[in-house]
């Protein structure tokens, strides 16, 4: 109903009017149907259109180096490891004051970095909060179910994988349990160790040896393994960094020389954690190289069947 | 005895600021002692008002009046609930928090808190809406009916109508294209989508040559995003124009060198561009929700539907039937003159003679 000053207008002119203009083809389909959309439509097309520009924001820092998780413990994990660490702190400290001190720009960067993270951060959070019902508790499950993913890999990288090393063999994050029954056929595999429970207990209903654990690598430390000769780290994603740490401290005491650790690199599988862009935060190559190389492994990328590696050999 | 008005900020061109200054430029006319605290306030405010912290000291004096402007969320309530003075509650009305859901989370919680503190407030001796639309809602919210009036807004047009227009505006307005308008805040409960689509019908069907303009702050970026996103495809970048908050020059400028005023709200507690079109002569075609069939009173074109492709026929009939035209226009002349100054000051001087003895003496003298 219209009412003009209070009284209702006859809008039967009006109607024909406004019909024979739709006939005429004055309203083209593709306007009409935008009249009846609705306007959150275009929110969620803008936010989700942000998220791919952070994401992808996000993805070419970490090409580049930068680093936005928190960093790994690098020091050697042997005897008086606390008087190292201190040491290791009191000389980045030195380092960063000196580095203050001459080089003003220095301080500006890290400024720039701690709130350039925040804002890519709170962006993040902010978008997640604009597309309405989707909060961070939903996106952290979110994250949880792509993490807990574990697809299996192809015969031809079981068979070059299980090949590697002399010796006993440790699989952290279980990539089907084709690798872990081969492994167990050349009489190598000493423990598989992962924080998704579901290919743990389908490997402990085939009688391998595998534990679950919701930080797989604290399990390590209670674990006498000398001699080994493969460490294999199937889904890197799904360890911090201060994990990541921990488990190349243990392998620097564990493993014999010659032996082999394996890296996946997870980030141009086509199938994996590829769901949905932003939940997944692959480790960038050079971090990965300089933890290895750090505890004595010469880092190298290798390919063996369709999925790419981080290989490290134990260097004497 | 003192009068005191509290508001949650005070602002030049601020519809509650507005409210808050008339009220005090008439108190102090009838020889009150009147003052003004605010929780913040711009160069403007800063003028007139303290920060409502120095307001402490005048709480326990059970003869003064405190005058509460209730707009929006601020924590300077609980100094209302504290007060011993007696008590008006004015309410401007907050925005119902499912608006802004799909924009901008913060201001769901505002407002939300905002709707969930009104029935705290309760305890007053006289609560007042700025429209009667406000008024129930009070009532609704817990108020005890026979302690409610209507105090409707002053809308103090005379700053407006002495500016001199902006040239500059003015002058691209005046191109020979028919210059649809729609002021006020970018915000989802205003259904600018909606103003939009109208004018794709219009501009489409009826007259390519016309223009859209809003005048008014964006503060929702998502909001604004999403309504250039709208634009872009109906293709409308050239024809649709945000200008942003605008000075008094400007303002005038855009409803002089308007043709029609165009509302699509679903939900306004006054509405004073309104009153503003009626003042400049710009026929108001506006959607019947909320406060708007209140303001109107009667006059302009109110429509209770949505249809887009009709809408733009009716604002060809306004553009070829100038008979029609000037009965509506005739019509809000007729309304504007309900909100004059001395009509507000003689509602006023209603409400607050019974609080204050003051004005029963300066009346009997």
């Amino acid at each position: 109903m219209i009412e003009v000053n209070g009284k209702e207008l006859d809008e039967h002119g009006l109607h024909a009017k406004a019909e024979a203009r739709k006939r005429a083809g004055l309203y083209e389909p593709h306007m009409l149907q935008l009249l009846e959309r609705d306007i959150v439509e275009e929110v969620e097309e803008h936010v989700s259109s942000m998220i791919q520009v952070v994401y992808d924001l996000q993805r070419a820092l970490e090409d580049s180096g930068c680093r936005l998780e928190p960093a790994a413990d690098l020091s050697s994990g042997e005897p008086g490891e606390k008087k190292r660490r201190a040491r290791s702190f009191m000389r980045r400290l030195q380092t960063r004051m000196i580095r203050a001190v001459n080089e003003g720009y220095v301080q500006q960067q890290e400024k720039f970095n701690t709130f350039f993270t925040r804002t890519v951060d709170l962006s993040y959070r902010q978008l997640c909060g604009a597309m309405g019902g989707l909060d961070l508790g939903e996106a952290a499950a979110k994250r949880e179910l792509w993490l807990s993913m574990r697809p299996q890999w192809d015969e031809a990288t079981i068979e070059a994988v299980s090949g590697q090393g002399n010796g006993r063999a440790l699989v952290v994050g279980i990539p089907g349990c084709g690798l872990l029954e081969a492994l167990q056929d050349a009489k190598k595999l000493f423990l598989a160790v992962d924080n998704s429970d579901v290919p743990v207990a389908e490997a402990q209903s085939r009688f391998l040896p595998a534990w679950f654990h919701p930080q797989p690598v604290r399990l390590l430390s209670d674990i006498e393994a000398d001699k080994l000769a493969l460490a294999v780290v199937a889904f890197p994603e799904c360890l911090n960094g201060e994990e990541l740490g921990d488990l190349f401290a243990w392998l620097d005491q564990k493993m014999q020389v010659g032996g082999v650790a394996l890296v996946a690199l997870n980030r141009d599988s086509s199938e994996i954690f590829s769901g949905d862009a932003g939940f997944v935060r692959y480790w960038p190559l050079r971090f990965l190289e300089e933890l290895m190389n750090r505890r004595g492994f010469k880092a190298g990328q290798w390919q063996a069947g369709e999925q790419l590696f981080l290989k490290g050999e134990k260097e004497a | 005895m003192r009068v005191h008005q509290l508001v949650p900020r005070l602002d030049a061109g601020d519809a509650i600021g507005n409210q808050a200054m008339a009220i005090h430029e008439l108190l102090l006319e009838w020889g009150m002692e009147a003052r003004i605290f605010a929780f913040d306030m711009d160069d403007y405010g800063r003028q007139f008002a303290s920060f409502d912290s120095a307001y402490r000291e005048f709480m326990p004096c059970e003869e003064d009046l405190l005058i509460y402007h209730y707009g929006l969320y601020c924590d300077n309530y609980r100094l209302y609930i504290e007060s011993r003075n007696r008590k008006v509650l004015v309410y401007h009305n907050v925005t119902p928090p499912e608006f802004y859901t799909a924009f901008y989370p913060e201001a769901v919680r505002l407002c939300t808190l905002g709707r969930e503190t009104l029935p705290l407030l309760s305890d007053c001796d006289l609560a007042l809406g700025v429209s009667d639309f406000n008024r129930r809602e009070l009532v609704a919210a817990g108020f005890d009916e026979s302690k409610t009036g209507v105090l409707p807004i002053n809308p103090r047009m005379e700053k407006l109508d002495r500016a001199v227009p902006d040239r500059r505006l003015a002058h691209w307005l005046d191109d020979g294209k028919t210059n649809l308008l729609c002021v006020g805040r970018i915000v989802p409960n205003k259904k600018l989508e909606d103003v939009i689509k109208l004018f794709a019908c219009y501009h489409r069907g009826v007259n390519a040559e016309s223009r859209l303009v809003f005048a008014g702050p964006y503060p929702i970026y998502t909001y604004h995003a999403a309504l250039l996103s709208l634009i872009e495809k109906m293709g409308l970048e050239e024809r649709v124009f945000f200008l942003g908050k605008v000075s008094e020059e400007g303002l005038k400028a855009c409803y002089l060198g308007s043709h029609y005023y165009l509302s699509m709200s679903e939900h306004e507690g006054f509405c004073v561009p309104i009153l503003e079109a009626f003042l400049f002569g710009l026929p108001v075609v506006a959607y019947a929700a909320g406060a708007v069939p209140e303001t109107m009173g009667g006059a302009g074109i109110l429509f209770h539907e949505k249809d887009y492709p009709l809408l733009a026929e009716l604002l060809d009939r306004l553009h070829r039937d100038a008979f029609l035209k000037e009965r509506v226009l005739s019509t809000q002349r007729a309304r504007l003159e309900e909100f004059r100054e001395d009509r507000f000051a003689e509602k006023l001087y209603e409400v607050l003679k019974r609080f204050v003895p003051a004005l029963m003496e300066r009346e009997a003298s």
